[in-house]
């Protein structure tokens, strides 16, 4: 958790009285960015670009520009090399230090392949980090039409980048392309690929800024985007009035990133951030998770947040980060996090687990699993203050790891049953059905142990874990939550309203905050929250562009349904005689018949399945 | 005897499927082995809803192709439509640098590949890019421009494309029945293969195939495909119509429409009975309402294609050849008047060109795109010599099916 007092991202927290959020633009790409967002405005950051080009740079509507390597590049662009663009930046290294000094949170933005975005970009990251800065990076990778050499040249600054940052971001501008119309032209793909990335800009600076019922924090992000491959997929939607809910979900699906939401299925962590004014309901959220439940897979993390910003007024703001993790890079977070995890209770003297290589053991299924349920359990917090600190994981590899790997052997299968004792013991002690489910799991799993070992008569042991239980929980997991119960939060806040937490919507940094001098920019530690509900077989998934229904249309288009009976219009003999003749046929509204079912054929606002005959007659 | 081969056209209508077994020889004449045929369900505006029901029917017709030409039917022809198919025109261009100025085999390629690669949606897929023309220094030239001197090259294509998932979905169900689809054709590209001979094709005429589901329609100028398209009305709107409007029974109505529908507008008093029978309780029919009612939907039809036609950069007045109208729909009476009055252009009912075989059953318009298919199938066949007869299009639908090669 990251607390920051509120006196430190108050407005005079800077070194000069700086913005303790900034928004800097590298490059040609980077700069377009910024200037989107100068152009759709943004709350509670400053502005800043930095660029070799000096007409690029004059051009731009940042109000602090940084003119990069003055006497290395004459004022023109580095022409595509980013070696000059480092050096570029290394050469006005002053000037950088002073646009990010202070700063708390640093957000950059750079188009990577060319000359400045991958040159100077680590290097402004590195004086951003340097100065104390959270360093956030946007990265815009290349198109894939420009070529290997910018993409290789791309690939490279994002290695350099991922040094320097906190988190990173990247975004393929081949998709964001990809969502715009191909008759759009190249300035329209551009376009769509600033104003995507400027969003997720503003959103992720708003997510973290914003504290509110559920906050979503800076670590979260971190935690979510920390991993090797960060290929980001970002959806903003933003809806008022009725159903707004789902038609800001709607929207953040669409996004050229989420690609209607199909690419959330293979996500492994979906970040949702929800923000509105005051009349946000706990229906609308709940409606909305549900919704989200359908389009996301079965193994993905939700990492849910949701604000009231009265800034929305009646609007509603969904954000959906996600990330597309690949399989290894999963795999390879898992066998970290447990290492980790080992290197951390092992010396709390849990177990000791010292003779477990997991590095060096080609990991089996059996064992990947017991890692996952690691992770898994990572996640989701002790639930129980004060029993114990006996964590599965450790056993999980303490024990199950021989059966599995057969490395190492375990000596003396008495050993081990001492450990499954020790188990037993634990699980009687827990009782959270969550936990003992769990710890049954592990259980199990040192029973098979066991009994693989005895089978096994020639076994032997290197070393034996050993099992000691804590009686105390250390206290930060005392304060964390067990859920997120959406009620109770609901009701605390009504109760609590107009208190203080709130007050930080919008920038987040108002410094006349008259209570609550710490801001806990992390609320509680997420749980995973499941799908609520399995989609019922048939339920049509909202997938692009709505159809146009048969009744949709009827409704919007008068010349299906507009009065069939001809009511109240004054009429020469000849419409008489013509209504006369409809009267007595007395057709229906607007039938489709036989199409009733199917798709409507729609062509230039008619809905061809109805009759001709009676659209003619009433048009 | 002309050099044959045995190929399969498979149309899967809106209101039947239909299986043509056909032999097509080099002199372009084609001996029909056998057709089979059922009515089809589970098939709307052209496409299929219900795969289930529509194998049904299909293993129905695949049968009876199969037993009376007596070919094992392995692998087919398949004419696909559906009002998600749409087309259009692109050209690409070359200029030559100072040094040179003959065409090399290089920059025929290339100006192929400028023109024949347009964006399309990412959800889509390349039906057909059909070379139209090269252009020399803006001057026409239909044959192959390269060792010709000039400057400037320029090539038009005619391409088509529809929603990839439609065309996969039509594809893999195939393949559950065990037939390999060696292309997929767009229905009326494959019809004009069989309806517009080579004459009308340099004149320039509108083919249009208005069958169940759909209304399709190719355009051809200077002997080359100008536009195509299909409009998601046909033959069952029209039922469905008289059924709404007049409140009858869908069966009564089709039956009605096929009796006694006319696209002509009727004088007003002449009345047609409806018999009664178990379900249906007699009524008497005006047939000036029931020819309205047709004639408003034609012609509504009729509408949207020539706007489409107008849109596309086809010149109306410049098709001398005509239209000429094939689909179940074009057995209307009056229909021909009707497209005449709409286009201001002369009609002609769909006439064949040669054919042996049971030929005389076949001159139906009903079937010119199954034949067609045959048609087709053959021609690209003679295009692509040396290579085994199917082996590019296995390739090209194995791509296909994997979803993961776009056509390019």
């Amino acid at each position: 958790m990251i607390e920051f007092k509120l006196e430190q991202l108050g407005a005079g927290s800077g070194a000069d009285g700086a913005n303790p959020v900034a928004v800097i633009g590298i490059g040609g790409a980077g700069a377009a960015v910024v200037d989107q967002l100068a152009v759709d405005g943004i709350k509670g950051a400053e502005l800043a670009s930095m660029n070799s080009d000096v007409r690029a740079l004059e051009s731009g509507l940042a109000p602090r520009k940084v003119q990069l390597g003055r006497m290395l590049t004459q004022g023109l662009g580095c022409g595509g090399d980013p070696e000059l663009g480092e050096e570029a930046a290394a050469a006005t290294m002053e000037e950088i230090s002073g646009v990010v000094a202070g700063r708390k949170i640093v957000f950059l933005c750079v188009g990577l392949g060319g000359g400045v975005g991958s040159g100077a970009g680590p290097v402004v990251a590195r004086a951003a980090r340097e100065a104390g800065a959270t360093v956030v990076v946007f990265a815009s990778m290349p198109f894939g039409f420009e070529g290997r050499r910018r993409r290789q040249q791309a690939g490279e600054a994002l290695e350099a980048l991922r040094g320097h940052a906190n988190a990173l971001i990247t975004f393929e501008s081949d998709r964001m392309g990809e969502a715009v119309l191909p008759e759009k032209g190249i300035a329209g793909a551009f376009e769509v690929a600033d104003r995507t990335m400027g969003q997720s800009i503003r959103a992720v600076g708003s997510l973290v800024n914003q504290t509110g019922l559920i906050g979503i924090g800076m670590e979260d992000l971190m935690d979510a985007l920390r991993h090797a491959d960060s290929r980001c997929l970002f959806g903003y939607g933003e809806a008022e009035g009725e159903g707004r809910a789902g038609r800001a979900l709607e929207l953040a699906l669409e996004s050229p990133m989420v690609d209607r939401g199909e690419r959330l299925r293979e996500a492994r962590q979906v970040l949702v951030h929800i923000c509105g004014g005051k009349s946000l309901t706990l229906f609308e959220i709940e409606g909305l998770m549900k919704d989200l439940g359908r389009h996301v897979g079965e193994g993905t993390q939700i990492r849910f947040g949701a604000a009231v910003d009265g800034g929305y007024g009646e609007a509603v703001s969904v954000t959906v980060i996600s990330l597309a993790g690949t399989e290894e890079a999963v795999k390879e977070e898992v066998r970290e996090s447990v290492c980790e995890e080992v290197r951390e209770e092992g010396k709390a003297a849990v177990v000791a687990v010292e003779s477990v290589r997991v590095e060096e053991v080609e990991l089996p299924l059996a064992e990947e699993e017991g890692a996952k349920e690691v992770d898994a359990h990572a996640m989701v917090p002790m639930p129980h203050s004060g029993t114990i600190t006996m964590s599965s994981p450790a056993v999980i590899l303490g024990v199950a790891q021989p059966v599995a790997a057969s490395v190492p052997v375990v000596e003396e299968v008495a050993e081990l049953e001492e450990v499954l004792e020790e188990v037993e013991e634990l699980e009687e002690v827990v009782k959270e059905p969550e936990e003992v489910e769990e710890v049954e799991e592990v259980v199990e799993e040192v029973e098979e142990a066991v009994v693989a070992e005895e089978e096994k008569e020639e076994v032997r042991v290197e070393e034996l874990p050993e099992v000691a239980v804590v009686e105390e929980l250390p206290a930060v997991i005392e304060e964390k939550p067990r859920k997120i119960d959406l009620r109770e939060i609901l009701k605390r806040q009504v109760a609590q309203s107009g208190g203080g937490e709130r007050k930080l919507g919008g920038g987040g940094v108002d410094g006349d905050d008259d209570d609550e001098p710490v801001i806990s920019l992390r609320v509680p530690e997420p749980a995973r929250v499941t799908p609520i509900r399995p989609i019922p077989a048939g339920t049509p998934v909202v997938r692009g562009a709505p159809v146009v229904r048969g009744d949709a249309v009827g409704e919007s288009e008068p010349a299906g349904g507009r009065g069939v009976k001809g009511v109240g219009v004054e009429r020469t003999a000849a419409e008489q005689a013509q209504q006369n003749f409809d009267d007595h046929l007395t057709p229906g509204a607007d039938v489709r018949g036989r199409f009733d079912k199917g798709e409507p054929t729609v062509e230039e606002g008619e809905n061809l399945d109805i009759p001709t005959f009676l659209r003619k007659k009433h048009r | 005897m002309a050099k044959s081969s045995i190929f399969v056209g498979l149309e899967i209508g809106t209101s039947k499927i239909c299986v043509v077994v056909g032999d097509a020889r080099s002199d372009g004449s084609v001996k029909i082995l056998g057709v089979g045929q059922a009515p089809s369900r589970g098939v709307r505006k052209g496409e299929i809803v219900d795969f289930e029901t529509a194998q049904t029917c299909l293993q129905d017709a695949l049968v009876r192709a199969e037993d009376r030409s007596d070919v094992m039917i392995r692998s087919v022809w398949l004419a696909i439509t559906g009002p998600h198919i749409v087309s259009c025109n692109n050209r690409g261009l070359v200029r030559m640098p100072d040094e040179q100025n003959e065409f090399t085999e290089d920059d025929l390629e290339e100006v192929k590949e400028q023109a024949s690669n347009v964006a399309i949606p990412p959800d889509n897929i390349f039906l057909h890019r059909i070379l139209r023309h090269y252009w020399v220094d803006g001057q026409e030239r239909g044959t192959n421009p390269v060792g010709v001197l000039g400057r400037k090259l320029e090539a038009e294509y005619h391409i088509v494309h529809g929603i990839k998932s439609r065309v996969q979905n039509t594809v893999r169900g195939l393949r559950e029945l065990s037939l390999t689809v060696e292309d997929v054709v767009f229905s009326p590209i494959a019809a004009a293969q069989m309806i517009l001979n080579r004459e009308a094709r340099e004149q320039g005429a509108l083919l249009m195939d208005i069958g169940g589901g759909t209304t399709d329609y190719a355009v051809y100028e200077d002997g080359a495909i100008k536009a195509s398209g299909s409009v998601g009305v046909g033959g069952d709107h029209i039922s469905s119509d008289l059924s709404i409007v007049l409140k009858i029974p869908l069966s009564r109505a089709e039956k009605l429409k096929v009796e006694h529908g006319s696209a002509l507008p009727a004088e007003p008093g002449d009345i047609i009975l409806l018999p009664s029978d178990t379900a249906f309780d007699g009524r008497s029919i005006e047939r000036e309402v029931l020819n309205e009612v047709i004639r408003s939907r034609l012609g509504e039809t009729f509408d949207l294609v020539r706007k489409r036609l107008l849109a596309q950069g086809a010149r109306l007045d410049r098709l001398v050849g005509g239209i000429h109208l094939c689909g179940g729909t074009s057995q209307l009476r009056g229909i021909d008047q009707l497209a005449e009055e709409v286009f201001g252009l002369p009609v002609q009912r769909s006439s064949f060109t040669p054919m042996t075989g049971l030929t005389s059953n076949f001159e139906n318009p009903q079937y010119a795109t199954p034949i067609g298919l045959i048609r087709y199938a053959q021609r690209m066949q003679s295009e692509r010599p040396g290579k085994g007869p199917f082996s590019w299009l296995t390739e090209k639908f194995s791509g296909l099916l994997s979803g993961s090669a776009r056509m390019w």
